[in-house]
């Protein structure tokens, strides 16, 4: 027998679950948060140290990490166990699932870029017919990215640019290095937008710093640590969510807890994970599928800045970088693709030694050159969210609390290769006339789930016979389930999507709490 | 008051990362083995190692007062890590150090002509390019990592250390 029932049980609490927090106990809500890692403090779980006292060099334990290329033996300890959180793929499709278990989750690494939709994203089939708009259009969402952005204190600079709306920004008025000024002119004349990079600012920009701490204080929030959720609890003759069964994640004991609605925020995967194995909110057959990311080509462009060469690199002369959003079909068709790709670009770095056919006295002389002389883009592209690409049960393996895991297939296809290859194009074009040295330049993609933007498998639809959540991100099957993590995503863009994520279940926590007060829950 | 504050207040605080600040254990100094001893060779042979040890020489020597792969003690090392690293990766560097030790009987420019390609995403074609492109690397990072780097370069630049951000254990 559970000992209370909560108003409402909270499944993660990184970006979206503690911002359904958040939003719900500031509203009265009863909430009892989940989470299946430990609370540390990332003031005191880290200590400085030098990479020469790690036992490894900083090369890291061979093999502990196979799948996360982030992970380095500095913060090792930081992300989920591979061997205890297993996954399984088809071996000719490497999926790298890249977890962190801690309350707070993924906030408390994330790289902070904080980028709108547009109705590019959530009208996407009408721009060109593929796939499905977002039962939702970007006026449903700007109220609500207005109030997140003040929240994460994103610095930006206003734009006017469609494609990546502006917003409620800490201006950033930094000034540009002459490198960068070079490069921001030779795309003006090409007509590639550029700006400032928009990022969530403050020393420490996570749930668990800016969302967690004021849902507690409420006193309206119990957070429990350690709890690896197994499966959500329904009442057969109603269908309703009742709560869930949990596993303590150190001693495996099983409890069971009951809660009048359930928001399901455990990270776009692992919510899809908890639903299939609960056996809910799937009458439509499509949980699980249209599961999508973004493909990066880490630097597609590594160059030099001749006149930065030599130890003659300034701050004035270089650093800095900035974004260039999406600019292929928008007006213009693309020939061989539909969507678009973003870069990342920065100056000031060093490349590295496999950048080099030297070897010797010649390498070290090569490195000297160069050093803080790099000018580098990485492409971030949309993916189309296909059925094919999509997670199952894998019945024949359990993780470490003997909770089935997912298989996971997904595939970057032709549209996604032709994307990379013009990005590797427009990106040596825009270098060399700029005047920049090109050291290497490649379009190959790192393998699907890298980039850590894993979206789908639980997308929102006007249709549910096609889709899993409604317009508020409420389970078109189960009137008091919410899922406002990034599963439900219909398409992606090539933003970063946390600052949608935290929109989303901001106005989807709103929304349960008026429907709960009306009864209709 | 501290955000966090609250937060730690009502739930305690993580208690290994809690103890070991405040054990003041970081106040008595400790110095790894490494620094007092010679790694034992464990993945290669006595014969293979010296091989191994004058290909690191040849790829990244000491220069201009920086340390070398011998000074840093990197073959040391990289036997060391070879020795707990997958299966593919021992096998490239067994088999790319038997073709080293042949092709190094024409001279050591010959032996390491194929570095001289351009580079690639993909890396280069043969498995000897491959070993060859993977050591450059591995030395280069051994060294640069090594204590014997820090302290010689920290004269010069502060970053030299390699500081980070060390995550402790959890529970």
């Amino acid at each position: 027998m559970a000992k209370t029932e909560y108003d409402v049980l909270i499944i993660g609490s990184g970006a979206s679950g503690g911002m359904a927090a958040h939003t719900l106990t500031k509203l009265g809500v009863k909430c009892l948060m989940l989470d299946a890692g430990p609370l540390i403090d990332p003031d005191r779980q880290r200590v400085l140290k030098p990479v020469a006292d790690l036992p490894y060099r900083g090369f890291g334990k061979p093999g502990r990490f196979p799948h996360v290329t982030q992970a380095n033996e500095f913060n090792a300890n930081m992300w989920a166990d591979e061997k205890l959180n297993p996954y399984t793929y088809d071996p000719a499709d490497p999926y790298y699932w890249v977890r962190i278990r801690l309350v707070g989750g993924k906030t408390l690494a994330w790289g902070r870029a904080s980028w709108r939709l547009s109705n590019y994203e959530f009208k996407c089939k009408d721009h060109d017919g593929f796939g499905e708009n977002w039962p939702i259009s970007y006026d449903d969402l700007a109220p609500f990215y207005d109030r997140v952005e003040p929240m994460f204190r994103v610095s930006g600079r206003k734009e006017g640019f469609e494609q990546i709306p502006d917003g409620v920004f800490l201006p950033d008025e930094s000034r540009d290095s002459e490198t960068v000024t070079r490069f921001l002119a030779t795309c003006r004349k090409h007509g590639v937008p550029t700006t400032k990079q928009r990022r969530s600012t403050g020393t420490l920009a996570s749930s668990l710093n800016l969302l967690l701490p004021d849902a507690l204080a409420t006193g309206n929030l119990t957070l429990v640590p350690n709890a690896v959720v197994r499966e959500i609890t329904k009442d057969r003759k109603t269908g309703r969510a009742t709560g869930a069964h949990f596993i303590d994640r150190v001693s495996k004991r099983e409890f069971e807890v009951k809660a009048k609605a359930v928001v399901l925020g455990a990270s776009c995967l692992e919510s899809t994970r908890i639903l299939l194995n609960s056996g809910l909110a799937n009458s439509s057959g499509v949980l699980g599928h249209y599961l999508f990311d973004q493909f990066y080509v880490k630097n597609v462009v590594q160059a030099v800045v001749p006149e930065a060469k030599a130890g003659k690199g300034g701050r004035n002369r270089i650093g800095g970088g900035g974004y260039v959003p999406r600019f292929r079909n928008l007006k213009e068709k693309s020939k061989d693709f539909i969507r678009g790709y973003a870069y990342d670009f920065g100056s000031g770095n060093s490349p590295g030694p496999q950048y080099f056919s030297s070897y010797g006295e010649k390498l070290w002389k090569d490195l000297a050159e160069t050093q803080g002389a790099g000018f580098s883009l990485t492409t971030m592209g949309e993916v189309l969210p296909r059925y094919e690409s999509a997670v199952r049960i894998n019945r024949q393996k359990t993780d470490h609390w003997g909770i089935p895991v997912l298989h996971i297939n997904q595939k970057y296809t032709a549209n996604e290769t032709a994307m990379a290859k013009d990005s590797m194009q427009t990106a040596e074009e825009l270098c060399r006339e700029s005047g920049f040295e090109i050291l290497s330049k490649h379009w190959e993609f790192v393998p699907p789930g890298e980039s850590i933007h894993e979206l789908g498998t639980c997308r929102m639809g006007a249709n549910p016979k096609t889709s899993v959540l409604n317009g508020y991100n409420q389970a078109h099957d189960v009137r008091n389930l919410f899922v406002v993590d990034g599963s439900a995503f219909v398409s992606g863009g090539a933003q970063n999507p946390t600052l949608t994520i935290l929109a989303l279940a901001l106005r989807a926590s709103e929304y349960l709490v008026g429907e709960s007060r009306k009864g209709n829950l | 008051m501290n955000r966090r504050a609250i937060l730690y207040s009502m739930l305690g605080l993580a208690p290994v990362a809690k103890a070991w600040q405040e054990s003041g254990g970081a106040a008595i100094p400790a110095t790894l083995g490494e620094a007092v001893a010679m790694g034992l060779p464990r993945f290669f042979t006595a014969a293979e190692f010296a091989v191994f040890a004058e290909l690191g020489a040849a790829l990244i020597p000491a220069y201009d007062g920086r340390p070398g792969a011998i000074e840093a003690e990197a073959a040391e090392f990289l036997d060391f890590l070879l020795g707990q690293s997958p299966a593919d990766a021992q096998t490239l560097y067994k088999q790319g150090l038997a073709t080293f030790q042949l092709r190094r009987k024409a001279g050591m420019a010959a032996a390491l002509e194929e570095l001289s390609k351009p580079w690639s995403y993909a890396g280069p074609k043969t498995a000897y390019g491959k070993f060859l492109a993977a050591a450059k690397v591995a030395f280069y990072q051994a060294t640069v990592n090594s204590r014997q780097w820090a302290e010689a370069m920290s004269a010069r630049s502060r970053a030299a250390a390699g500081v980070g951000s060390y995550w402790l254990p959890v529970e």
